[in-house]
């Protein structure tokens, strides 16, 4: 979630000073009694002091500095988890199956597709932040029609959600998993006939880089 | 002067010609060669790979529109499974991994510029090379 530290003598770039007061204001639990901060990456002594607060509340040494993996962060953004559209996992139809480790040719599934309804609101498999907007495919019509997001999670675990119209403006907006709304699902029966059932696609990755399967800690 | 004009004006035309064409396409560079290349295709639902005859490794195929609509139908046309191999050769040159979608879990990218051949997978397809 964040590049470069956040605080006392932290590099607190725009960018990262915007993530922590997002937190901040949603970790008003841990704020109380100070007011919620304006977002607007600047670092002043109002952020400073909410950090402060927050860490009070969360270690018994605060150190006024909020690190990338760190502690502080991992406590005030927790890794957390939730199934996407509320359905199960895709089953088998007639272009393949939808759990992790399925066929894919000379490959197996390296996702989990969760079953989707089109139109219908998707909410975050994970909470972090959302960093880029993010194409499941690179050429063709599929590349211009398909979409998703990328999200990292306060540990660094990154997960990849495909097949959704991203909201507006959602990149750098921090998420809650099961809570926070970050599109709509897309239907895949335009691309492919014969009845395909609609899913959103779930990739997830560890920090270093490790597979891990989605199904294991969404469900 | 004016003989020795006209063919000066012809080789600079030509070559801002092709130097439109590398600018208009950034991934293909004027040093990139495009080969003849024979291989293995497969289509599918988030599956759209070539690997090429004698070697392990696999590439996501990128293409114009038109050239993967081809793909696509033909695939269809010679299998009856889904993630079936077919023969495919192609002139084609080949990219890095990709940092983003199904293409990232692949070994690179193979850009694909003509369909010289494909048809239903069989024992003799990679000749000699083998597979």
């Amino acid at each position: 979630m964040l590049d470069s530290s956040v605080g006392k003598n932290g590099k607190n770039s725009t960018e990262d000073v915007k993530t922590v007061q997002q937190i901040i204001n949603l970790r008003d639990d841990l704020l109380t009694p100070l007011p919620k901060l304006v977002v607007d990456g600047k670092f002043g002594e109002k952020t400073q002091a909410a950090i402060d607060q927050i860490q009070s509340g969360l270690m018994n040494k605060p150190d006024g500095v909020i690190d990338p993996y760190g502690n502080t962060i991992k406590n005030m953004w927790p890794v957390e988890y939730a199934k996407p559209t509320g359905l199960g996992v895709r089953g088998t139809d007639s272009y393949g199956a939808g759990h992790h480790g399925a066929p894919r040719g000379r490959r197996t599934h390296d996702g989990t597709d969760y079953k989707s309804i089109a139109g219908k609101q998707v909410k975050a498999p994970l909470s972090g932040k959302i960093t880029k907007i993010s194409k499941p495919y690179l050429s063709g019509i599929d590349a211009a029609i398909l979409s998703g997001v990328e999200i990292v999670a306060s540990d660094g675990t990154t997960c990849w959600v495909w097949y959704i119209k991203p909201s507006t403006n959602i990149v750098g907006t921090v998420i809650k998993a099961g809570v926070s709304k970050i599109g709509v699902a897309k239907t895949l029966k335009n691309r492919y006939k014969n009845g395909i059932i609609d899913h959103i696609h779930i990739r997830i990755r560890t920090r270093n880089g490790a597979k891990v399967n989605p199904t294991t800690v969404i469900g | 002067m004016k003989r020795l004009t006209w063919p000066f004006f012809l080789v600079t035309f030509l070559f801002l010609l092709s130097a439109c064409s590398v600018l208009a396409n950034p991934q293909l560079k004027m040093n990139e060669s495009i080969k003849k290349v024979k291989g293995h295709y497969i289509y599918g639902h988030e599956v759209n790979t070539f690997q090429p005859c004698g070697k392990t490794k696999v590439f996501w195929v990128v293409a114009n529109n038109g050239l993967l609509q081809t793909l696509k139908q033909s695939h269809s046309k010679y299998t009856s499974h889904p993630y079936e191999e077919v023969f495919l050769e192609i002139e084609s040159n080949f990219l890095p991994k990709a940092s983003d979608g199904f293409a990232m879990d692949y070994d690179g990218q193979v850009r694909i510029f003509k369909i010289l051949s494909i048809r239903k997978k069989s024992k003799n397809d990679c000749g000699d090379v083998g597979k």
